[in-house]
């Protein structure tokens, strides 16, 4: 018990750089430290007043139809899928053959502790995010429904639960891709196509056969049943904070608490096995020369990046997650929308001139939320010197990384501007006006997302998780993203007015362009500094 | 071909690594850089390759400055660290390509070098592997390649022979020969002494950040050993 308490304190002395500011003589770098454990809490409680934000409009549209419930489910939903898709992708980082490893199993500690240590920072990721969507949620239930005080002790033991059943399933997903692939020399890119094409495959399976109603009591009914067969426990989830339903409650944690168990159990007893097999490196030392051909300098360096970005995992999915929804989007849009957006629609044909906006503003926000320029520079890690060392242009160096982040979002960007008014038959003019929202949209938050991470930066990272779902310039650009793109939906709302998305768009088509000249004016002395 | 001029480098605006250094490396020199741990080698090493800003001084490299033209003197420097971390998700050969078109080197140069540098440090039949899965030593047989398939001017080298095994050792030393014989000059720091001497014409020795002594290695050396000499500076 004392050395897994060590070893906690150890990850724990990590988190939020909280060693380096109890330790460092730097006091530039114990400064930057405080910024981005400041930040990280700014950070959890922005997610936690978005969470209210999207519980009160759900409130509000449900709970005059005595649909409460349905937004403790969509919540709880929510926070599964994202604890089903961050264990996928952190098995190798977090679980198995991390960065201190040989480290860790030198020392005299049992496997076993050293498993444990990591299976209970595995779940506090997921805990955190399950606490910032349900809690508030259950305080915006608690305001409208006024239950009795057990509904809070209930839903606040529920939410540790919550995490288990996803944790389990995609940690033990994870650790079958991480384990099958660990032999193949391209394992990553592999592993990355794998966990993609799983991801896909579980927002088609959410959109199948789902059925958009005309108006909110069926859409919420239909939310329901559409969640209960793809999630089952969220039904036994909802019986039991909402109708205090004992039965449900048992049966929920009770299955939650097996699963995790067994997924713990197969960790500890596999530990060393598994790790040694996802360390394991592919050498087949047959290569025979070919003759080589040259690129420019540039080429090269957009090639090199674009390799980067998609041999790590954690960093394409946690940025390319949002196009692969919207590819999903597209294809559902594209067979479905006429038959079933589009009826939606025309019962709310006083707003026809918001459709276009909206509906750009709203893909704006996902593909924004994540560009890979907030990790860019951090991700080069121990590289650093090679970029510094070599004779490149900083502001080419950018450009590259620019190009990157732009590589997969901005195609399936301007595809979506095109199939969906095609589809949802709201006109040609409707393809230029979502075009005219989310290039600039993507465009400033990518730069900004690079400005952002050349100021704010980390090299001593041990795994790529720290930095990219981790990292202070992420979790600043998600809320300037959010905050960004739901503002001037609000006020194109608020005051009436259809074109203040447009006038947003503009300003942020103006503020990346001077954004980038200046970036171009100072890459050098910026490169310098990093 | 390198010229280190009151050389300054501050860690927290207090602490100097390295503290008025100035020395200068001719054109077919294979200079010697000695010093302890901590001595301030390192810094020395990266502040010449442009890695590591400096907070007084100059350094010139063929007659441009790294503050003013970094790229310039980029262009015809290679620098290799004592622990290289090279591009983990490229195979050896997309790594050598890379910097290949970094410094814009043709397509027939490239494969002529590295054929023969992949050669003489038998990793051939390696260079289609990622570079994570490699050894340390391929790690540092790849970093060397790397640094060479451009003909820099001037090589620097941080504790190079850290890591090679005796053969790959020897390729390198004579490489080393070959290019100040060609004009180049190669500035490295070593903790093995017997190489230095055997090796570099030229030697310093650098104590705390300071410079201690600098010249011609039969001058600097006298009638003791390099190691003699080594201990009496650094033990005052």
């Amino acid at each position: 018990m004392r050395k897994l308490i060590l070893l906690l304190k150890l990850q724990l002395s990590s988190l939020f750089g909280l060693s380096v500011i109890r330790s460092t003589k730097s006091a530039e770098q114990r400064k930057q430290a405080k910024r981005a454990r400041t930040l990280s809490l700014v950070t959890v409680v922005a997610c936690v007043v978005m969470s209210c934000f999207y519980s009160t409009i759900m409130a509000k549209a449900f709970g005059p139809l005595g649909l409460m419930n349905v937004l403790l489910m969509v919540m709880m939903m929510g926070a599964s899928v994202i604890a089903l898709i961050s264990s996928i992708a952190r098995v190798k980082s977090v679980l198995f053959g991390f960065g201190d490893y040989d480290l860790m199993m030198s020392l005299p500690v049992k496997p076993s502790t050293v498993a444990i240590s990591r299976l209970i920072a595995f779940y506090m990721l997921d805990l955190l995010f399950a606490v910032a969507l349900l809690i508030p949620a259950g305080v915006v239930y608690g305001t409208y429904m006024h239950p009795s005080a057990s509904f809070y002790v209930i839903l606040l033991v529920m939410t540790l639960f919550v995490p288990l059943i996803p944790l389990a399933i995609g940690g033990a997903l994870g650790t079958l891709f991480g384990a099958a692939f660990a032999k193949f020399k391209f394992k990553n890119v592999l592993s990355t196509i794998v966990q993609s094409l799983f991801l896909v495959g579980i927002m088609a399976l959410s959109f199948a056969s789902s059925s958009i109603e005309a108006n909110i009591g069926s859409f919420a009914e239909a939310i329901s049943d559409k969640i209960s067969s793809i999630y089952p426990p969220v039904t036994l989830f909802s019986r039991a904070v909402c109708d205090g339903d004992a039965g449900s409650m048992l049966l929920f944690v009770g299955i939650s608490a097996a699963l995790a168990a067994l997924f713990c159990l197969m960790v500890v007893l596999g530990f060393k096995k598994l790790s040694t097999i996802m360390k394991a490196v592919y050498r087949n030392g047959k290569f025979r020369f070919k003759k080589q051909q040259g690129r420019s300098a540039r080429v090269a360096l957009y090639i090199n990046e674009f390799r980067r970005y998609t041999s790590c995992t954690i960093y394409f999915l946690n940025t390319a997650f949002s196009a692969i929804i919207v590819l999903l989007a597209i294809g559902y849009i594209a067979i479905f929308g006429n038959s079933q957006v589009r009826p939606l629609l025309l019962a709310f044909t006083d707003y026809s001139q918001y459709y276009a906006p909206v509906l750009a503003t709203v893909l704006a926000w996902l593909f924004c939320i994540s560009p890979s320029t907030t990790a860019c520079i951090s991700i080069e890690g121990k590289r650093l010197w090679l970029a510094k060392l070599l004779p490149i242009k900083a502001n080419d160096w950018f450009s590259g990384k620019i190009l990157v982040a732009l590589t997969f979002v901005l195609p399936v960007a301007i595809v979506a501007s095109v199939v969906f008014p095609i589809a949802l038959g709201l006109g040609a003019l409707a393809i230029i006006e979502m075009l005219a929202i989310l290039v600039p949209y993507i465009y400033f938050f990518t730069v900004l997302g690079l400005w952002i991470n050349i100021k704010n930066h980390r090299f001593d990272w041990k795994n790529e998780q720290e930095i990219v779902k981790q990292g202070s310039p992420v979790l600043i650009l998600m809320l300037c993203s959010m905050a960004g793109t739901i503002l001037p939906m609000v006020l194109t709302f608020a005051l009436g007015q259809w074109w203040v998305c447009y006038a947003a768009s503009a300003v942020y088509l103006v503020t990346s362009i001077a954004l980038r000249q200046r970036l171009a004016r100072d890459a050098e002395i910026l490169k310098q500094k990093i | 071909m390198l010229e280190i001029t009151h050389l300054t480098k501050r860690y927290g605006g207090v602490t100097a690594a390295v503290d008025d250094l100035s020395l200068h490396v001719d054109k077919g020199d294979i200079f010697g850089f000695i010093g302890h741990n901590g001595a301030g080698k390192t810094t020395t090493l990266r502040c010449v390759a442009g890695i590591l800003d400096f907070s007084e001084g100059e350094i010139l490299i063929d007659g441009k400055s790294i503050k003013t033209d970094p790229i310039g003197c980029k262009q015809v420097l290679s620098y290799i660290p004592d622990n290289p971390d090279l591009y983990e998700h490229l195979t050896g050969i997309r790594y050598l390509d890379f910097l290949a078109d970094m410094y814009g080197v043709s397509s027939g140069e490239r494969n002529e070098r590295i054929t023969r540098f992949a050669g003489e440090f038998d990793i051939m039949s390696n260079l289609g592997d990622l570079i994570g899965s490699m050894s340390h030593g391929m790690k540092q047989k790849i970093a060397i390649i790397g640094a060479l398939i451009h003909q820099p001017k001037l090589l620097l080298l941080d504790e190079p022979f850290v890591g090679l095994d005796p053969k790959a050792a020897h390729t390198l030393k004579t490489i080393m020969e070959e290019m100040v014989h060609n004009g180049s000059a190669i500035f490295f720091s070593t903790h093995v002494l017997e190489v230095a001497e055997k090796l570099c014409n030229k030697v310093a020795i650098i104590k705390n950040g300071k410079l201690m002594v600098t010249g011609d290695m039969d001058a600097v050396r006298g009638d003791n050993s390099l190691e003699e000499l080594f201990l009496e500076l650094t033990d005052k």
